[in-house]
């Protein structure tokens, strides 16, 4: 740009008029004249006059002045400053005499000041006040209309905001209402509505601004506003009528703007692409299969998203639309995948079992064993690494995480604590924990049910739990972890535990027990795994109908696996699943009977030992016992189950072992313990099936055949012998 | 006091009920023809057809932002002297600056109080 025309800005910036500190207008043309200036060629100084200029501009307009009168008068004077210096003129002008040259003055700088300060002492003094009269109730209604119809649209967008994260226009659309159901509430003194769609419209700005990407974090917090604003307008709308409201001090409300508060959304930046997502919500059981396809027909045509689609006609939650985005999400993320049979899956991992297997048998051969040539014996440590990753991997092939399992649950106790009054939350950890595929399928029934049984029989109502000094909501903690060849599950709730005397009193009824027979509280836990046995007398929609936990214990047993019980009085129960790794190899002991070995799942067994002599006893009508510790176990003679010579017949000599069923422990006598292996199970075919004590068989390293005991099968029997 | 009476003012707001609270002020403010637009695209429709004295804007709406309508307002011969009070949020203030740019004639953050309201208006509306 040309001097003259800098000149020309210069001259206009000198002569232009501002009426006062009030007159924006008059201040707007200075800074635009100022931008202007700053596209010409000007000295470092003026770039610094300028800038100066520009910022006490800025704090007369946001009002954030200290002195508006020191500033209005630098401002003159940084102005004067500025055009004398270009023209190289150094006259200096009064003040005062600067603002009479002005064609239109309307006030002078020190009376506007006053003013200004008064007012700023008003508008301080009044932000507490509400400004509309809740007797209007009217106007909140309108409000609850408008601000209802501004969430459905927030929960249409948010769908696309998920498939498409970086649009600015769907940010923007979500964005929006918030902003407006902020600013209304502001008026209206909802404090805690104006609260939180103030921190979401806080954190959608930033992403508006593109300071961070929109995360799943980020949704799940829009999703999670969109609940609490619900619930507070529904709060508000029951409220009107008795023309008393609140509007502050929710707690579900303090811990969002915690949570959000602490949020950071620059983490877990994740890409993100989706299809379509019919298939996940049908198999999450969310929408029927059928009711998909009408749905997709339906939106192919009107040129609609499946999920806007699903929301729309109510047969989704705008959440659950979301979750299976991001499932699906995943599924696409997680590397090129192609399907195979589980048939030929459980072949291969067989098969590589019988390698390893097979491997052992050449190994242990003597006359293998004979071969000292160093080159032999480096290419065995090398076959030995290849076929131990080769069962390492076959493993993993068919392991999944339980997050999808999980996940269904959450889902399941919305609904639950819908249906029963209760308020409950969902815990979860571990959800990345994998888990044999066939398994996963197999758990879920009796997670289901375990999880029923404790929104229904554990958790208190809020009322009751106030009560007792508990929070109003519940809490059910599920959660999964890998303990050595065992994945362990854990359902926990802080409701009001398991009532023993209730137990007795209703078995005694069922005549599962005898009035005087004596039971630790453990013991009569395990009774409610017993067919047929309820401590609700009445059926609720919510659970007590169907299945029991005698249905969940033959399941969880099936899978090889067990299940125990912790509970405590006023504070909880806790299932403990334990379940091996997987169904096709099992953690073992190896023990020896006599001539023949057996493998002792490692699952059943509490720990081995060889008592003392004087622990030894023979009690009436209970026959042989072992004093374990203070703790009297029958004790079972293993060759007698099997009819075997043993090695040792006197305890003493032998080896114990001590296994727990249905809470009650039992010393099993063998001749000693050989080691503990992994073992590939092997069928022991149709006509073997039922045989007592056995549940299948196994090769062992050596290449002999070992049978693997079934622990709970021996209990049984012996029970049953003794009686 | 200026004479509002005889004044036509236009509110434009997305959310209908922010209209009705500014509309109940302007009411005891006396103001009697209180137009309302609920954005700016619908705002500059009524600018065409009739005569306005004050536009009161938000500045967060679809289509068309407050922003938006007051450059409009000002670029366009019929409307450019009319006094335009821009409604913002506190989060947004910062932005003000660029409503200023534009020649806003003021602005107020919400929430506000009817006095508030009448402050600004009394600073902007030229008197009889």
């Amino acid at each position: 740009m040309s001097e003259s025309s800098k000149q020309e800005l210069l001259d206009r910036i000198a002569t232009s008029v501002i009426a006062g500190i009030d007159d924006l207008m008059g201040i707007g043309d200075v800074l635009n004249l100022l931008d202007e200036l700053e596209s010409c060629e000007i000295s470092p100084r003026e770039v610094e006059l300028v800038t100066k200029l520009r910022n006490i501009f800025k704090k007369l307009v946001l009002e954030e002045s200290q002195d508006p009168r020191g500033d209005w008068e630098l401002i003159h004077e940084l102005i004067r400053t500025l055009c004398d210096n270009a023209v190289g003129e150094s006259v200096v002008l009064d003040g005062n005499e600067e603002i009479g040259s002005k064609e239109k003055v309307s006030v002078e700088p020190p009376a506007i000041v006053e003013t200004e300060v008064t007012q700023k002492d008003e508008q301080e003094g009044s932000e507490s006040q509400v400004l509309m009269s809740v007797e209007d109730p009217e106007l909140f209604r309108d409000f609850l209309d408008e601000a209802r119809e501004h969430l459905s649209s927030i929960e249409l967008n948010i769908i696309s905001l998920e498939e498409d994260p970086g649009n600015r226009e769907v940010i923007n659309a979500v964005f929006r209402p918030f902003h407006s159901i902020k600013g209304v509430a502001g008026f209206l003194n909802l404090r805690d509505i104006h609260e939180i769609s103030h921190e979401v419209e806080n954190l959608l700005d930033g992403a508006r601004s593109g300071s961070f990407p929109v995360t799943e974090g980020v949704i799940d917090i829009v999703l999670q506003a969109i609940d609490i604003l619900k619930e507070q307008l529904s709060s508000l709308e029951n409220e009107l009528p008795k023309g008393k409201i609140v509007t502050q001090g929710s707690i579900r409300v303090k811990n969002f703007l915690k949570h959000v508060r602490s949020f950071d959304p620059t983490r877990a930046i994740l890409p993100i692409e989706i299809p379509k997502i019919g298939e996940i919500l049908a198999e999450k059981g969310i929408v029927e299969e059928e009711k998909i396809e009408e749905i997709v027909e339906e939106a192919v045509r009107e040129g609609k998203k499946i999920g806007e689609k699903l929301i729309e006609k109510g047969l989704a939650a705008p959440k659950d639309v979301a979750l299976a985005l991001r499932e699906q999400k995943h599924l696409k993320e997680s590397v090129t995948s192609i399907r195979v049979d589980t048939q030929k899956l459980d072949n291969l991992v067989d098969m590589i079992g019988e390698l390893v297997i097979a491997q052992s048998m050449v190994l242990q051969n003597p006359e293998v064993q004979k071969i000292r040539e160093q080159k032999f014996q480096k290419d065995i440590v090398q076959l030995r690494r290849i076929t131990g990753e080769l069962q390492r991997i076959s493993t993993s092939l068919r392991m999944v995480p339980i997050k999808a399992t999980f996940q269904k649950m959450i889902r399941l106790i919305r609904d639950l604590s819908r249906k029963s009054g209760k308020e409950v939350v969902l815990q979860m950890s571990g959800e990345d924990t994998e888990i044999d595929r066939n398994m996963v399928d197999q758990i879920y029934e009796p997670l289901v049910h375990m999880i029923r049984n404790a929104v229904d029989h554990g958790i208190e109502s809020p009322e009751e739990r106030l009560k007792l000094g508990k929070p109003p909501y519940g809490t059910i903690f599920l959660s999964a972890e890998q303990k050595g060849g065992n994945i362990v599950i854990y359902i926990r709730d802080d409701g009001r535990g398991l009532d023993a005397e209730k137990i007795r009193k209703k078995a005694v009824e069922r005549g599962l027990i005898q009035p005087d027979d004596k039971f630790e509280e453990g013991a009569l836990f395990e009774l409610i795994f017993h067919p047929g046995f309820s401590t609700k007398d009445e059926v609720t929609d919510v659970s007590g109908r169907g299945v029991g936990m005698d249905v969940v214990k033959r399941t969880v047993e099936d899978l090889r696996g067990k299940i125990e019980i912790k509970s405590r009085r006023g504070e909880g129960t806790l299932f403990e699943l334990k379940l091996p790794l997987t169904m096709a190899i099992i953690d073992g002991m190896i023990i020896k009977v006599g001539s023949e070995r057996y493998v002792v799942p490692t699952i059943s067994l509490r720990e081995s030992l060889r008592p003392l002599r004087k622990d030894y006893q023979t009690v009436q009508g209970r026959g042989e016992m072992i004093n374990v510790r203070g703790k009297l176990m029958p004790l079972i003679r293993l060759h007698n189950l099997f009819q075997l010579e043993p090695l040792h017949y006197n305890p003493w000599e032998a080896l114990l072992l001590v296994v727990s069923e249905d809470g009650r422990d039992y010393c099993l006598l063998a001749d000693e313990i050989i080691g503990r292996q992994e073992v590939v199970i092997k069928s022991l075919g149709s006509a073997l099936k039922h045989i007592v004590g056995i549940s299948g068989g196994a090769i062992l390293g050596d290449g002999r055949i070992a049978l693997i005991l079934d622990v709970k099968g021996i209990v049984t029997a012996f029970e049953r012998g003794m009686k | 006091m200026p004479s509002y009476k005889d004044m036509t003012v236009l509110v434009v707001d997305d959310f209908a009920t922010m209209r009705r609270i500014i509309r109940n002020i302007l009411r005891d403010l006396e103001f009697k023809k209180i137009l309302e637009a609920e954005d700016g695209t619908a705002a500059v429709d009524i600018l065409k057809t009739q005569k306005v004295d004050l536009i009161i804007s938000d500045w967060n709406m679809p289509k068309m932002t407050g922003l938006e309508l007051l450059k409009w307002v000002r670029a366009n011969e019929d409307t450019k002297d009319i006094p335009f009070l821009m409604v913002t949020a506190e989060a947004q203030k910062e932005n003000v600056i660029e409503a200023v740019k534009a020649k806003v004639s003021n602005y107020i953050v919400k929430p506000f109080t009817a006095q508030t309201l009448a402050e600004k208006l009394e600073k902007i509306v030229p008197k009889d």
